[in-house]
């Protein structure tokens, strides 16, 4: 599960990590952390709302509400990027500090992606008919599942200068473009 | 016998005898290969004894190019159903073949037919080719090569910039964590513009019409607006994922294209006609060639003091590069260019 985790959210996160205007692995860690935050809040209210509710399955898989999320976080991925440039005449610009949010509404996003192990989790939680015990499980999901993404931050700890500051804008620009075309499709 | 005398005809000699391992059985092919081997050698001993050799190149790419594009996409009739291994497909989807690799690893056979085989080929390439594997036998970089030199003056004028190369290493991590988040190559399913595999392609799927328009405006505009127009590799420079390996490992290849700082006048002519972006001014003004450098020896040709060099590690002063480039161009065209050839015979 782990790992599917890791794979997935790798080429939203590492941009965000190495685009940031501060090179300090300090900066690295807490824009890791407003990462995670996102994903933990969207595990837990997600956990909150399904055992509520206790909505079927069937409700939930819609092609239409993934893109839907992936066209949102590559808009955001791409804005954040955009906002670290030094282009001329750019707009986004202005944004810059709203932009400094944007790994948490990346991470929210994210969290609420429907894939195979939050699926399987889903079904767990169903059957639990708990608000508590739901929450406790998506929280150890979420714990679980961040061991895999601990790579990123070690690593983008040695990646500390301007050229890959450059590369994580170009990154953000090119994956944001990606999952935007994928999410369009998708919507269709 | 000179030096370029002995060096042609040792080209001739390899190529001969790949020449004859390859075609044994059948003679229109040797004899096609063996006439082009002959042509190979006297290209490269043009080469060196005029000290010409981007003109050279440049003409010797060019037959490279059709030949390659006359025989995968003219003349080509069996309908492909594997991915090819070609080095810019393999460069985005190396994750993904390592990991396939290594599940296959049980497997005696995974070292003669695995992928990764050939992704070591394509390393050893590089590493004796360096850059010059992009302007004197990749089959994309014939073409924008060629259409960069259509024009005498470039109708648009772009700045040199450090910074459009630096894009082309945040492509291949594009390629290589998007491939393996869907285990498919990327590259060769959306951005190829050549196609090589058509069969993957799958026209039922809803994503069909942004394929279709992502390959063809990669490949009008990078491939054949943008060079003809600016005089500069644009899809060798900016997309092609293969294109950002050389400079990674560019302390280990062995080939330079050095400046002399006593006879250089900073004039920035080189800077100007490079076509990769691979001279640029240092802040104290003296003109410095980068680890982007392909090899092609264009700001060679202009230099009006005459003082850029290929060299051996940046100091001694060599004739390998067009040698080596040769050998390797001309092995690896001897696997289509006879077939090319035999092909427009008939069909005259």
């Amino acid at each position: 599960m782990g790992g599917y985790c890791a794979v997935s959210c790798f080429p939203f996160i590492l941009p965000y990590i190495l685009a940031d205007s501060k090179n300090k692995f300090l900066r690295k860690l807490y824009v890791f952390g407003q990462f995670l935050l996102g994903r933990l809040i969207a595990y837990i209210l997600f956990a909150v709302l399904v055992s509520f509710l206790a909505i079927s399955t069937e409700g939930f898989i819609s092609l239409r509400v993934n893109s839907l999320l992936m066209v949102i976080a590559s808009l955001i991925m791409i804005i954040f990027s955009l906002t670290n440039t030094k282009i001329p005449f750019c707009q986004f610009k202005k944004l810059g500090g709203i932009a400094q949010g944007f790994p948490v509404v990346t991470g929210f996003i994210l969290g609420l992606n429907l894939c195979p192990p939050f699926l399987v989790a889903l079904v767990n939680i169903i059957e639990m008919k708990s608000v508590f015990y739901s929450c406790v499980y998506f929280f150890f999901l979420f714990l679980g599942t961040t061991i895999y993404l601990l790579p990123v931050v070690l690593i983008s700890a040695t990646l500390n200068s301007d050229f890959f500051r450059r590369m994580g804008i170009y990154l953000g620009i090119l994956i944001g473009i990606w999952f935007l075309i994928q999410g369009i499709t998708g919507l269709l | 016998m000179n030096r370029f005398c002995k060096k042609s005809i040792f080209v001739f000699l390899v190529l001969s005898c790949l020449s004859l391992s390859i075609y044994s059985q059948q003679i229109k092919l040797l004899i096609t290969s063996l006439i082009w081997a002959g042509i190979v050698a006297l290209i490269h001993f043009m080469m060196a004894k005029t000290a010409r050799i981007s003109f050279y190149r440049t003409i010797f790419f060019a037959i490279l190019t059709i030949a390659f594009l006359l025989e995968m996409h003219v003349f080509f009739e069996k309908e492909t159903t594997f991915l090819p291994y070609c080095h810019i497909g393999m460069a985005g989807n190396m994750l993904h073949i390592i990991y396939n690799e290594f599940l296959a690893f049980s497997n005696f056979t995974f070292f003669k037919y695995g992928a990764l085989s050939i992704g070591i080929l394509w390393l050893f390439v590089i590493l004796i080719n360096g850059g010059g594997f992009c302007s004197y036998v990749c089959f994309f970089g014939g073409i924008d090569s060629t259409l960069s030199k259509l024009l005498k003056k470039p109708l648009i004028k772009i700045k040199p910039s450090e910074k459009i190369r630096e894009f082309q290493l945040a492509v291949l991590i594009f390629f290589v964590l998007i491939s393996f988040l869907y285990s498919q190559p990327i590259f060769c399913l959306w951005f190829c513009p050549l196609k090589l595999s058509e069969s993957i392609i799958n026209p039922n799927s809803r994503s069909f019409i942004f394929q279709s328009a992502l390959f063809i405006s990669v490949g009008l505009v990078f491939l054949i607006i943008l060079p003809i127009v600016t005089k500069k590799r644009f899809f060798c420079s900016m997309i092609c994922p293969f294109g950002a390996l050389p400079p990674l490992i560019h302390k280990f290849i062995p080939y330079k294209v050095t400046i002399n700082k006593t006879s250089c006048i900073s004039c920035g002519k080189c800077m100007n006609v490079c076509p990769s972006f691979a001279i640029n001014k240092k802040k104290n003004n003296k003109i410095q060639i980068t680890r982007y450098c392909t090899l092609c020896m264009t700001c060679a040709g202009k230099c009006p003091t005459k003082s850029i060099r290929p060299t051996l590690y940046n100091r001694k002063e060599t004739e390998l590069i067009p040698f080596v480039s040769m050998i390797l161009a001309g092995a690896i065209s001897l696997f289509y260019l006879p077939q090319a050839v035999l092909h427009l015979l008939k069909v005259f």
